[in-house]
């Protein structure tokens, strides 16, 4: 256990109290000896876990979840659950920093990272999901909404006193919550939000939207502060938001440097980790510690990079891939290492950042949740991606689309026609499924990449 | 200069082929057989059975590509080219007009678009071997006719009989069912071809379809598919005089380029002397 923790980036100056927090829940998630062995071998095999910068993100996380987890016992009287709700990490980190006794947090991503990533075991927590309500298979089904009806089905998360989401961004998330509020009698507040716009209002945002999203978002907050009786001011939303931006600005900055880089310094297995750590509903400390760490990184990254190292071969096909890394299963990026492909880049967080600001916070929150790849339809998304590839300057796109989200899954025909058309480079289009390791099926998905990396060698060979 | 040669192995699923071919790319030789448990050592009996067709040895070969699922345990291969690149170059060395190339193997089906040997698209079957050779294998052995007999009888079919194309055990079933109602063989045969075709058909959506079509593979010998593909896509369907070497021939043409490529820029391509050892998956002791 030690060991493992080491690996997470756990001290020995870490107090005697807070192992022991860890050491509990891990048990209530049934994590044994023979799974923290597998921990460190994930680990090992998938991470780059020498960096002490990421060792540190991954501490970040694990206290995330055993925070989540002991959140009731902990004396924290309202919590709140998000998922697939706008502006909910930075609403979240205001209320912890505003109260001790608020818990608020998109609780499924560490869970993920924690559970499926390191121990490899999000399978029965899918399973449990899909023996009362979620079947198995089925596409409208997808594997994301049962890890927020798992958890919850087996007991491992507190029930919490609110479940917010949005009702149009993901329309599996509202209806499960629905299913949660009449399972579990937890009440449920939904955000309004909206991907359509005119096509005249990209590539920016639409002010029609966010107008719509702010309000509501602003509502949710008025009933927030209703139940706990504190209030929310307009500055620590700002300050909040201010704090996260250094978080974020670091994160760009780190991926600015792998993106450069050949040999691609890092597997994009990392990615879903920057990801979990933007979501992370922490305080406003919380924030500046992610914000160190992955400056940490940076510094590491760099030294790795002018030692000449990296985790796939010096000149091997850049890629863009559709969709982000499996957020439960980081088995597939290792893969693409292996064969020899660099995910330079993901859809998901190539949007360019609004030029409409607001000195209005919830305006803020909502101008920039229209901005990534999930919130736009295909007329949005498509220039997005291709704006992107020519920016990453990649020999081919992994059209990888995750099976069961009805947001994204039509898109990826449009999406190969236009690339192919645009730009010339082969695409290769993937059924999987995000967030299921049962998904993943190793020997058909070598046998594609392998043959894709070919076809990458070959048209930039017959370029040039 | 004294003659070169290149050669391309192709361990498929079922059936091993190995080729060989001279700097003009003539055939100089190939050799067929099935793949077994002990594919390394079948590589080497393949290798060896193909030099010895031309009086050859190991070392007069320049060159040699392994393909195909087992071609990372071909010993003696200077390097692996994965089987659909490999295809797309033995399609265009026999049919230089090739746009569309159909295989299907023992185990899998693929579609490969491609232009002047180059692969510009593809797509392969997935999650089960629902019409390919195993599929006939099954059929074969369910209406015990010889597997090399099927397309004939198809042919002669008067009313061609719906078969499920979705599953190899249900389609097994319906085949057993449309005989007990009364069904004739050769009938029940040109619903399952057909079935096939249509399967094929769908698999190959996303590709264009223009001519020259190519089918290869070991399922392309049968002249019922041939034909019920042929309806299908409403195009004529060029098949190799023998189409399951497609793959081992495009790994020896790719073989010859990467030689000459190597050779012109003067650099040593053989690292280690090759050898037809006799590799074993066992442990050593078992077998």
């Amino acid at each position: 256990m030690k060991e493992l923790l080491k690996l997470c980036g756990f001290t020995d100056k870490e107090p005697e109290t807070e192992l022991a927090r860890i050491e509990k829940v891990f048990k209530r998630l049934g994590i044994t000896d023979e799974d923290i062995e597998t921990g460190k071998q994930r680990l090992h095999k998938y991470y780059d876990i020498d960096l002490q910068g990421l060792r540190k993100v991954f501490r970040l996380i694990i206290k995330e979840l055993v925070n989540a987890i002991l959140a009731k016992e902990d004396g924290r009287e309202k919590l709140i659950y998000g998922f697939m709700c706008p502006g909910i990490d930075l609403l979240g980190s205001a209320f912890m920093t505003k109260s001790d006794k608020v818990f608020s947090i998109h609780h499924s991503w560490a869970f993920h990272i924690v559970i499926g990533c390191i121990f490899g075991k999000i399978v029965p927590v899918l399973e449990d999901a899909e023996k009362t309500w979620l079947k198995a298979g089925a596409v409208a089904h997808c594997a994301n909404v049962k890890t927020i009806a798992g958890p919850l089905s087996m007991g491992l998360f507190p029930n919490p006193d609110m479940l917010v989401t949005s009702a149009y961004t993901c329309e599996t998330s509202s209806k499960t919550l629905d299913i949660l509020h009449e399972l579990y009698d937890i009440p449920v507040w939904y955000i309004d939000h909206f991907k359509d716009r005119a096509i005249t209002e990209y590539p920016g945002p639409s002010d029609r939207v966010a107008k719509l999203t702010a309000e509501s978002i602003k509502r949710f907050v008025e009933k927030v502060q209703s139940i706990t009786g504190f209030e929310i001011e307009d500055d620590l939303l700002i300050q909040v938001k201010e704090t996260k931006r250094k978080l974020e600005k670091a994160i760009t900055e780190m991926r600015k440097i792998v993106i450069n880089s050949d040999p691609l310094l890092i597997s994009s297995s990392h990615e879903n980790i920057w990801g979990c750590l933007l979501s992370l509903t922490s305080t406003i400390d919380g924030i500046e510690e992610a914000t160190d760490a992955i400056n940490m990184l940076c510094n590491e990254l760099k030294e790795k990079a002018a030692r000449g190292e990296g985790d796939v071969e010096k000149g091997a096909p850049r890629v863009l891939a559709i969709c982000p890394a499996g957020q439960t299963d980081p088995r597939l990026e290792y893969l693409l290492c292996e064969v020899g492909i660099a995910v330079v880049g993901i859809d998901f967080t190539m949007g360019e950042k609004s030029k409409k600001h607001s000195d209005d916070p919830y305006l803020e929150m909502a101008l920039g949740s229209q901005q990534v790849s999930l919130e736009l339809p295909p007329y949005g998304r498509i220039p997005l991606i291709i704006n992107a590839c020519k920016k990453l300057k990649v020999n081919g796109v992994l059209d990888r689309y995750h099976v069961g989200c009805r947001a994204v899954v039509a898109d990826a025909l449009l999406i190969e026609e236009a690339v192919k058309k645009e730009l010339g480079i082969p695409v290769m289009v993937m059924e999987w499924e995000n967030f299921d390791p049962r998904s993943y099926n190793h020997q058909q998905f070598k046998n594609r990449l392998e043959i894709f990396r070919e076809m990458m060698i070959e048209n930039t060979g017959n370029k040039s | 200069m004294s003659a070169i040669f290149f050669a391309g192995i192709d361990l498929g699923s079922t059936m091993t082929k190995a080729v060989i071919i001279n700097s003009d790319e003539e055939i100089c030789s190939a050799v067929i057989h099935h793949t077994g448990a002990e594919h390394r050592q079948l590589a080497n009996e393949a290798m060896e059975e193909a030099l010895a067709e031309c009086d050859l040895d190991i070392d007069n070969i320049t060159f040699i590509v392994a393909t195909g699922y087992g071609r990372i345990t071909v010993p003696f291969a200077d390097t692996q080219v994965t089987e659909l690149t490999c295809h797309a170059r033995g399609v265009s060395a026999l049919f230089p007009d090739a746009k569309l190339v159909i295989d299907i193997g023992g185990q899998d089906a693929k579609g490969m678009q491609i232009n002047n040997g180059r692969l510009i698209d593809f797509v392969m079957s997935d999650k089960c071997a629902a019409g390919t050779g195993r599929f006939f294998e099954i059929m074969a052995n369910t209406l015990d006719i010889d597997i090399d007999e099927l397309g004939n009888f198809s042919l002669k079919a008067e009313n061609k009989v719906s078969v499920n194309s979705t599953c190899t055990v249900f389609a097994r079933q319906e085949v057993i069912s449309r005989l007990s109602e009364g069904e004739s063989v050769e009938d029940v045969l040109a619903g399952i071809h057909d079935a096939i075709a249509v399967r094929t058909v769908r698999m190959l959506h996303k590709l264009k379809v223009e001519p020259d079509v190519i089918f290869t593979g070991g399922v392309a010998e049968n002249k019922g598919v041939v034909q019920a593909l042929e309806n299908r896509l409403g195009c004529r369907i060029f098949v190799p005089e023998n189409p399951m070497l497609t793959g081992a021939l495009g790994a020896a043409v790719i073989a010859k380029e990467k030689a000459l490529k190597a050779l012109a820029k003067g650099e040593h391509i053989q690292k280690e002397k090759r050898q037809l050892d006799k590799a074993s998956f066992f442990r050593k002791g078992t077998s």
